[in-house]
């Protein structure tokens, strides 16, 4: 650690957001910059379930990381096109968190002499508020806003967390299986970019606009090869963004405030939900506000969702929100029916 | 290096507010040599006169 200058940063509040950019509902991330504020790299990844979630990030990877980024911080500035396409975007609507107008109760610091908790933006309040903004407009969400950050497991491969780089595992007849990946491979390179980390990867991966092509450049040994991958329009489709803590609001915008979870299939059977039919249970059913509005039109903790929009086919919670946030604007209303001890019931909610 | 990057726990055992793990995050690292806490104009221009990579972790006080 003492080769680098270590920074903990607490809140989003004051938080550059021309500088700072990264899945912001990781609630641990690290950002690698250069002096002169070039960023080196990201740190800081998570998939769905909580189980799994805790593989995701080791100490080993992110001291694998930190010694790559020394090697990249002392090649710096030769090695500047590699890094280009790691630097932030820089058409942010508001340079900092509290400067939009959802946030502007908030103020650049924190009120240690007050109610401090209460005080604090939270890294996840910053794409909450960008979403509501599409919303109040009347707009539907975007993908880059629905599934940010998606995990290459998408296209067919999982990175080793305790290597910088290194390919753990790829599926048989997946899209990195087909353009040559193999298991034990360095990935070097993604779309020109160096890559030293897992949310170096999920970087290139929220910012490509399929259809696209993927370049990846992997070391095999001796060997330097450059495997392409046809990226499709839909590729993250799968991508499950239950576990992150911004789907709160979704779920206010999309479901009333009910958090909907895949059935087993004992639980499908027990509810008579047919192979290929939608069978989500609510787990928790909002209960004020914003958040109650399906409670208010009917449905209980444990009702089952067989109906949604018009969508009768199996699919998860994640999927069911992107298609619905993805065609439906603010202020629709929506039927949908849900199974209470092997009776359906239909209920009709207006989109937030 | 784990417990700073992840957290401080409560050396009493008892359960805290999260006004309290606020307080007692910044108590803890705020005087620590080794983090630079919530400043990034000085980590900045430490990185600078040391030609050193900065190493800035966001983390969420859970």
């Amino acid at each position: 650690m003492g080769a680098f200058i270590n920074v903990r940063m607490v809140q989003a509040n004051g938080m550059d957001l021309e500088q700072f950019q990264f899945d912001y509902d990781m609630s641990f991330g690290v950002t690698f910059l250069h002096a002169d504020g070039t960023v080196l790299a990201r740190y800081g990844s998570r998939r769905g379930n909580e189980e799994e979630a805790a593989a995701d990030m080791t100490m080993e990877g992110l001291q694998a990381t930190m010694q790559a980024v020394l090697r990249l911080h002392r090649d710096f500035p030769g090695n500047r096109d590699l890094l280009a396409g790691k630097q932030p975007r820089r058409s942010v609507p508001y340079r900092v968190p509290e400067a939009h107008p959802l946030l502007n109760k908030y103020t650049s610091k924190l009120d240690y002499d007050g109610k401090v908790a209460g005080s604090c933006i939270h890294c996840h309040q910053v794409r909450d508020s960008e979403r509501r903004v599409v919303r109040d407009a009347g707009k539907v969400l975007g993908q880059d806003l629905l599934s940010p950050y998606p995990m290459p497991s998408l296209l067919g491969f999982e990175m080793d967390p305790k290597r910088s780089s290194r390919v753990l595992a790829v599926a048989k007849d997946s899209l990195a299986a087909t353009a040559g990946l193999r298991e034990g491979d360095q990935l070097v390179r993604l779309n020109g970019q160096a890559i030293v980390s897992l949310a170096d990867i999920q970087w290139v991966l929220h910012h490509l606009e399929a259809p696209a092509r993927l370049v990846m450049r992997v070391s095999r040994g001796e060997e330097r090869k450059d495997l392409v991958l046809a990226v499709k329009p839909g590729w993250d489709h799968a991508s499950d963004i239950a576990w992150r803590v911004s789907t709160w609001d979704l779920r206010r915008m999309a479901l009333g405030g009910m958090y909907l979870v895949s059935l087993s299939e004992a639980e499908r059977k027990r509810h008579g939900i047919a192979e290929g039919q939608l069978g989500l249970l609510a787990k928790h059913v909002g209960q004020y506000g914003d958040h109650g509005v399906a409670k208010r039109a009917g449905v209980k903790n444990g009702d089952v969702v067989v109906a949604f929009d018009g969508i009768t086919e199996a699919m998860s919670e994640s999927e069911l929100l992107r298609q619905v946030l993805g065609k439906r604007a603010k202020g629709e209303e929506v039927t949908f029916s849900y199974r209470r001890d092997g009776t359906d019931r239909e209920a009709k909610i207006r989109l937030q | 290096m784990a417990s700073l990057a992840t957290g401080v726990a409560a050396e009493d055992g008892k359960k805290r507010t999260r006004d309290e793990m606020v307080h007692d995050d910044r108590d803890a690292l705020s005087e620590n040599a080794t983090w630079i806490y919530n400043d990034l104009k000085v980590a900045f221009a430490k990185a600078e006169a040391a030609k050193k990579p900065l190493m800035v972790i966001h983390r969420c006080i859970p």
